[in-house]
């Protein structure tokens, strides 16, 4: 899939583990391993706001665009 | 944020579709296999009196070694489809006794009974040519196949089974959506 979820990358940069991402945000932690994974169809507005604001950082540096060959 | 499922155990719709598939699939256990083996059983016994001609689409034969063999193993073939189709029913049934509705396995038992369904029709209405063509009797053309109802409710089944599989698609695309 062409979009990229560095969900992982930000979690490490920020010392977060993905349990207590899931609790801030109020996602089940199955749902944001879905996502971490790269597995999920599609997210939210109000999800990514809320990851975001919790994480500090921009959707950009969650959802990364990368071309297929 | 994510509204949480109801669990499968309080759903009540949930365990109305699991108690209903339970009870058909007793009715089914009953019907073809106990009351089948008590048939074959009494027959046995000489309790039940098997009447010894057979009739295959309105030809009488005297017993099972006077049906021609094209005609043996049309009957055959028919027969085996109908089990089949019987089996895909009863794991359909045991797939929502499980809570499992929209799924791929779901799609493909009820696709597969409606191929069944139509291959069945189409033999069985092929069936009397052939036994007439054994019999040397004037074969009749069967031009009446797609009033057959084997044939038509399996092209609906086949149906249905697209349009689940697409239900299952836009279901599997929200589950995934974060």
């Amino acid at each position: 899939m062409p979009i990229i979820v560095n969900l992982d990358v930000v979690l490490a940069q920020r010392k977060m583990r993905l349990n207590e991402l899931a609790e801030t945000v109020d996602i089940t932690p199955q749902n944001l391993s879905v996502l971490k994974t790269g597995k999920a169809k599609a997210i939210r507005f109000s999800t990514l706001e809320a990851i975001c604001k919790t994480l500090g950082c921009q959707p950009g540096e969650i959802l990364e665009y990368r071309a297929e060959d | 944020m994510n509204t949480p499922e109801i669990p499968a155990n309080v759903n009540p719709r949930l365990s109305r579709i699991k108690k209903l598939s339970r009870i058909l699939k007793l009715v089914f256990l009953l019907y073809f296999v106990v009351i089948g083996l008590l048939m074959v059983l009494l027959g046995g016994l000489g309790q039940i009196h098997f009447n010894s001609s057979i009739r295959i689409d309105n030809q009488p034969f005297n017993s099972w070694r006077d049906v021609p063999a094209v005609v043996k193993t049309y009957t055959g073939i028919c027969c085996a489809l109908y089990l089949l189709g019987l089996m895909a029913f009863y794991r359909l049934l045991n797939l929502y006794e499980k809570g499992i509705i929209f799924s791929a396995e779901n799609v493909s038992q009820i696709r597969r009974m409606g191929q069944l369904a139509v291959f069945y029709g189409v033999l069985n209405a092929f069936l009397p040519v052939y036994a007439a063509r054994a019999l040397a009797l004037s074969p009749t053309i069967p031009l009446d196949i797609i009033s057959s109802p084997s044939f038509l409710a399996g092209c609906l089944t086949i149906i249905v089974a697209w349009v689940m599989d697409e239900a299952r698609k836009i279901q599997e695309e929200q589950d995934l959506t974060i």
